[in-house]
């Protein structure tokens, strides 16, 4: 790697509740489809169509401008073997890579430590939501999770500007491994002063970025503005994470209604993060995931769809070849698996693609097996 | 009443229960450490005191558990008086794991975890009986897909591994693959009905069933003995191998006492106190696996009324005793969703263990993120005045006195939140920070907020992160 | 002489009402009470839950005695928000509904402490009542019924005591205190004005029935603390028919139980529900869930019985509905006279 090229960025963003594939990336051009969805279906006059066959939801105009300028890897047809309807459960195994056992490690943590075995940075991941998603959890790894960056920090709650300096002193000088004794009093004393040093880097970010992007109002586009102040400040971080709250796309009832709002507003924000990175000439180091844990089914119920599988998810980056991969899994009533679209490209794969091609790290330890690589990267 | 009395009930509450409010500390000494451990070790009352019936009025989902159910487990586990039940169905529910995020079914697991609180203290053959025979054990570990010309072995191996013997101690393994098989084999047939699917109605809770027609007859060869075994013969072999005396003391040990270290390197690593846990393993033998005569003879042990703050606070017990000292939600109210996303901050997700190995501990629960997590949450707790239980303690300590010195402030905000011991470096910090201010005059409007704030800096102390 | 000698009135199962429908659509989330607003018509309110993905998940639906949804208002409100702040027309713990001639709906919330009214095409004109212990305040509601002349009977939980309000929420008289006398009250819960205009209220958690004139005076009680025929655990509501017969919602014991008018026990029911026709739509739906419901074990058995039938309501043409919290849907029955009715032999 040549010293003028920055480290190559993930940003991984998780649509939480199961968007609905088949709405999602539609099949326009398929009779079927137009069979499967009396109330949800949509036309060719809906969709931005990428041909006579697919279209984006009508709600994912800006995605579709990123895909038109060959930054969009659609990643057709996306699953894992013995697909389960459980959101937890499936969440689980997008976030471990591990669909036949339960694991307590995720792919990204174990990433993570190949990315900074020494633990240089204590800022080489970070989150940005409700709690650690597993999939950036692993022992011996500490990942910065930010509710809200303008607030984020230890003892928040100590009322007065003055008091709180205070007591974060205090705080530092009683985490010293100095106090008490063991190797167990050594680790918390690190893990405390790693926090506070974490909290003290972390809340710059906000003050040394200034961008022309008004973001919007949600709190996921509010963290993909976090994301940009936390790449922009160069503290080093080479995996941001966030997503929708649970729940967000699961979409039981009145879809048509809800899912083209909600694309509306998470492609808004993916496609002013984009510009944001243009703006700060931050576009070519960073590559986004868009992620699901598993797709719904074929058959809307009355105004909404139910639990399925078979799912697309979307890569999006300068260093992306754009494009279709996979494929749109059929809809003939024949070749569907107890009424849902059947998966044909393993997710790992595309794992695999982003660590090796991507982060330049050895998928095969990480997702514990090999799994043939997409050429989606430049 | 003796100070080590209380320090000494303080611990017996923090270790036996999620702690408790200085009063009921006090109370508690004042009758006594072993009438308050048999009156721990044996519930009377129904409903512990929690206005179960009021409080379903309110939680409508608890009727017949269909949701719910870890908003249930949360009332129970900072409103009962009894709190060991509640102790001990954490302490199985970490060990005997299932989560729902396979079974999803919350009215089947809520018949786990009544099950775990009957037999938590019970004798741990029976407990086993009933565990192999839990429909949400059942279906998380497969044994309903178990089948005598086909068997599965997942339950059979993880009843060895994980929730009886171990894989080895002493350096040597306590059992063969071949053990796995026949323990495997004797237990098919123990599987569940096929239950009424979710719609329209809602979840029934799942059955077991036996059925003998797919339950193998064959003789087999279990843990050096030879027979026509059923599920119940392994479980009597089980339950008399010294491997498992061992593999349940280490687990009370390490839940009750110390930290024990990871299970898996227990087969290499001998027990911190060979001496305790050689105890408890003679009480598990002469009282034929009596678990209650098992923590009868731990908590009057010296060893276990010695080992003030040696474990680290896992997050349930963090959050749920924070909560109990601040004396919040004993009435209901909305709101659970934010204490279940601290679970889940913290790393500990009631009825979602990571995997059946259940959750890791000791040092294992603490993070850059998990740490920060549970410092704002108790540091925003004790810094709520609005809080009956913070409000009381400020009115105790004003009750001493007109005027309050820093060493007194430190020493009594220590004494009330449980008999917190610090390092000595650590408390003069704090008592040179409070000194900024010299002595207090607590009848000043400002008195409250400066315990506060002397609470908020004690609970971020590495020191509180034990119990 | 050959005579056959029947029960003076039998109990004809006639169908059940209802899914698990938790945003909004033809089913129920938690319903906590019903009432007839209409001929053939019904209403029920639903206590929902707090998942937030659950939208608007708490709400009155009103619907035909044959399934027919006829219209849906209100909504839940986040708890961050439920405070008296909370728009007009939102619910945080909703607890009980009555219609009144005019068709206004009021509903109770025992969290937001106050009484939401919703005109007859479902728009909210507003809210009245206020917590605390004084004449005309409440703390949680928990039954309302209105009388003929549309004034509005409540259920004061917390303060043990019955109040009666005008439509617009004016405080007219109250009776009851704390305790397990003549007239007293632990935590009473539902609330039926009968043909003759007495009052009835589910003394909740004395495990009783108690019977008041309209102006409160004390008539009769029964019902003791058991699971014996006539005993009850915790009965939340009661329907008295047009021949004085009483239907007792006894929660905890998961059964419905049938009184005299002088509070003799006659019959338990104990439920015979069967597939709603809403309930069969949504099956249909899901190849999966007709497979899962052909395969289980004891379906019938299991799914016919009553789990928390929490209110209960008769109407004009012999009807009883049973509403059952946890399983989302209600069960009708027909009362049978052993009086020839006329008709053809």
């Amino acid at each position: 790697m040549t010293s003028t090229k920055k480290d190559p960025v993930l940003v991984i963003l998780q649509m939480t509740g199961a968007y609905d594939a088949l709405n999602t990336f539609v099949p326009y051009g398929d009779p079927h489809y137009q069979d499967y969805r009396d109330v949800l279906r949509l036309s060719a006059d809906d969709v931005h169509a990428v041909d006579d066959y697919v279209g984006f939801n009508p709600g994912m105009g800006p995605l579709k401008e990123l895909y038109d300028q060959g930054k969009v890897a659609v990643m057709q047809g996306i699953g894992y073997p013995n697909p389960i309807r459980s959101h937890f459960r499936s969440l689980d195994i997008w976030h471990t890579a591990e669909p036949d056992k339960m694991v307590t490690d995720g792919w990204l943590g174990k990433a993570i430590r190949d990315l900074d075995p020494n633990k240089e940075n204590i800022l080489t991941a970070v989150n940005f939501g409700r709690g650690l998603p597993r999939a950036l959890a692993a022992p011996g790894v500490s990942v910065a999770s930010v509710g809200d960056l303008a607030s984020y920090g230890v003892l928040t709650g100590i009322d007065g500007e003055e008091e709180r300096m205070d007591a974060l002193d205090i705080f530092g000088r009683m985490y010293s491994p100095m106090i008490g004794s063991g190797a167990v009093n050594d680790y918390l004393s690190q893990t405390g002063l790693d926090a506070l040093r974490g909290a003290d880097i972390l809340k710059t970010a906000p003050d040394m970025y200034s961008s022309s992007i008004e973001y919007g109002g949600s709190p996921f586009a509010q963290w993909l503005k976090n994301i940009a102040q936390v790449h922009t400040a160069g503290f080093g971080t080479r995996v941001l994470y966030t997503g929708v709250n649970p729940g967000t796309f699961d979409t039981h009832a009145n879809q048509h209604i809800t899912l083209p709002r909600l694309w509306g507003d998470v492609t808004t924000a993916i496609g002013d993060f984009y510009q944001d990175m243009v703006e700060h000439n931050a576009n070519e180091e960073i590559v986004m995931v868009v992620f699901t844990e598993f797709g719904r089914r074929v058959k809307e119920n009355g105004s909404g769809t139910d639990h399925g599988s078979g799912g697309v998810a979307f890569i999006i980056g300068d260093a992306v070849k754009g494009g279709l991969y996979g494929e749109y899994p059929s809809l003939e009533p024949d070749k569907l698996d107890e009424g849902d679209l059947r998966w044909n490209n393993d997710f790992r794969s595309t794992y695999a693609t982003l660590l090796e091609d991507w982060m330049g790290l050895d998928a095969q330890p990480i997702l514990n097996g090999n799994f043939e690589k997409f050429d989606f990267i430049k | 009443m003796a100070d080590n009395d209380i320090a000494l009930m303080a611990h017996l509450m923090r270790r036996a229960g999620f702690g408790a409010q200085y009063d009921e500390i006090v109370e508690r000494a004042d009758r006594g450490y072993e009438a308050t451990v048999e009156e721990l070790l044996n519930p009377t009352d129904e409903s512990h005191g929690m206005n179960l019936d009021l409080a379903e009025r309110s939680f409508l989902e608890w009727n017949h558990f269909i949701r719910a159910v870890p908003e249930y487990v949360m009332w129970r586990m900072i409103n009962s008086r009894n709190q060991l039940e509640e102790k001990m169905m954490l302490f199985w529910h970490g060990i005997l794991c299932t989560a729902d995020s396979k079974t999803q079914s919350y009215v089947t697991s809520q018949a786990e975890l009544d099950m775990l609180r009957k037999n938590g203290m019970g004798n741990f053959r029976d407990l086993l009986m009933e565990i192999s025979r839990d429909p949400a054990m059942i279906y998380f570990l497969d044994n309903c897909l178990s089948h005598k010309d086909n068997i599965n072995e997942n339950y059979g191996r993880e009843l060895l591994e994980l929730f009886s013997m171990g894989v080895g101690m002493d350096g040597q393994f306590n059992y063969t693959e071949d053990d796995v098989k026949e323990c495997a084999r004797a237990f098919t047939g123990w599987t569940i009905g096929n239950n009424i699917p979710g719609q329209p109605y809602g979840r029934y809770p799942s059955q077991f069933v036996y059925n003998p027609s797919d339950h193998d007859e064959g003789m087999k060869t279990f843990l050096g003995e030879t027979g026509n075994f059923n599920g119940e013969d392994v479980i009597d072999i089980i339950v008399k191998q010294p491997a498992t005396a061992r593999f349940i003391s280490r687990h009370m040990y390490s839940y009750f006492v110390a930290d024990e270290g990871g299970v898996p390197s227990w087969m290499e690593t001998p027990p911190r106190d060979m001496d305790t846990i050689k105890m408890l393993e003679d009480v598990y033998f002469s009282s034929g696996y009596d678990l209650k005569a098992m923590l009868r003879a731990l908590f009057n042990s010296d060893a276990f009324k010695e080992a003030r703050f040696q474990r680290i606070k896992g997050p349930i017990e963090s959050i749920v005793s924070t909560i109990r000292l601040a004396g919040d939600w004993t009435t209901p109210k909305p709101g659970f969703e934010i204490i279940f996303d601290e679970m889940k901050h913290m790393g500990q997700e009631i009825l979602n263990p990571p995997s059946v190995e259940g959750w890791h501990t000791g040092k294992e629960w603490i993070d850059g993120g998990t740490l920060v997590r549970r410092i704002n949450f108790t540091a925003d707790y004790v810094g709520d005045l609005t809080q009956p239980g913070i409000q009381d303690l400020v009115q105790k300590l004003q009750s001493e006195g007109p005027v309050m010195s820093p060493v007194n402030l430190v020493d009594g905000c220590l004494r009330l939140l449980g008999c917190y011991e610090l390092e000595p470096e650590t408390r003069q910090m704090l008592i040179n920070h409070a000194d900024k201010s010299g002595d207090l005059p607590t009848g000043n409007p400002e008195f409250a907020g400066q315990v506060a704030q002397m609470l908020q800096m004690i609970v971020a102390t590495k020191e509180y992160l034990y119990a | 002489m050959v005579t056959t000698e029947i029960a003076p009135i039998t109990f004809e199962y006639s169908h059940t009402i209802g899914r698990q429908e938790n945003r909004s659509g033809s089913g129920f989330f938690y319903p906590v009470d019903i009432a007839v607003s209409g001929k053939n018509q019904l209403s029920v309110i639903s206590r929902g839950s707090e998942t937030p993905a659950f939208f608007p998940c708490k709400r009155v639906t009103v619907f035909t005695v044959d399934e027919q949804l006829l219209q849906e208002f209100g909504q839940k409100i986040p708890p961050e928000e439920a405070d008296e702040n909370a728009p007009a027309g939102t619910f945080m713990w909703p607890t009980a509904l009555t219609v009144d001639g005019k068709g206004n709906t009021f509903v109770a919330d025992e969290w937001l402490q106050r009484i939401t009214v919703f005109d007859k095409d479902g728009e909210c004109t507003g809210t009245w009542g206020r917590q605390g212990s004084g004449e005309g305040e409440f703390n949680k509601p928990s039954g309302l019924a209105c009388d003929a002349n549309d004034d509005v009977y409540l259920v004061d939980s917390y303060n043990h005591r019955v109040q009666v309000y005008t439509g617009k929420g004016e405080f007219k008289f109250q009776w009851g205190s704390e305790g397990n006398g003549d007239g007293q009250f632990s935590f009473p819960w539902g609330i039926e004005i009968d043909y003759s205009g007495n009052v009835w209220v589910a003394d909740w958690r004395n495990d009783r029935i108690q019977k008041f004139t309209p102006d409160g005076q004390f008539l009769m009680k029964f019902g003791s603390t058991g699971d014996g025929d006539g005993q009850l655990n915790r009965p939340t509501k009661m329907a008295v028919d047009k021949d004085g017969i009483i239907y007792v919602a006894d929660f905890k014991n998961d059964r419905l139980q049938v009184f005299d008018a002088e509070g003799n026990f006659m019959t338990k029911l104990l439920g015979e529900a069967t597939l709603s026709t809403w309930g069969r739509q949504r099956v249909m739906l899901d190849a999966t869930i007709v497979k899962g419901r052909e395969m289980a074990h004891n379906l019938h058995d299991r799914e016919k019985l009553f789990h928390g039938p929490i209110s209960v309501e008769v109407d004009d043409e012999g009807r009883i509905y049973v509403l059952e919290c946890p399983r989302q849907r209600l069960q009708v029955y027909h009362k049978q006279h052993a009086i020839f009715g006329g008709g053809q032999l």
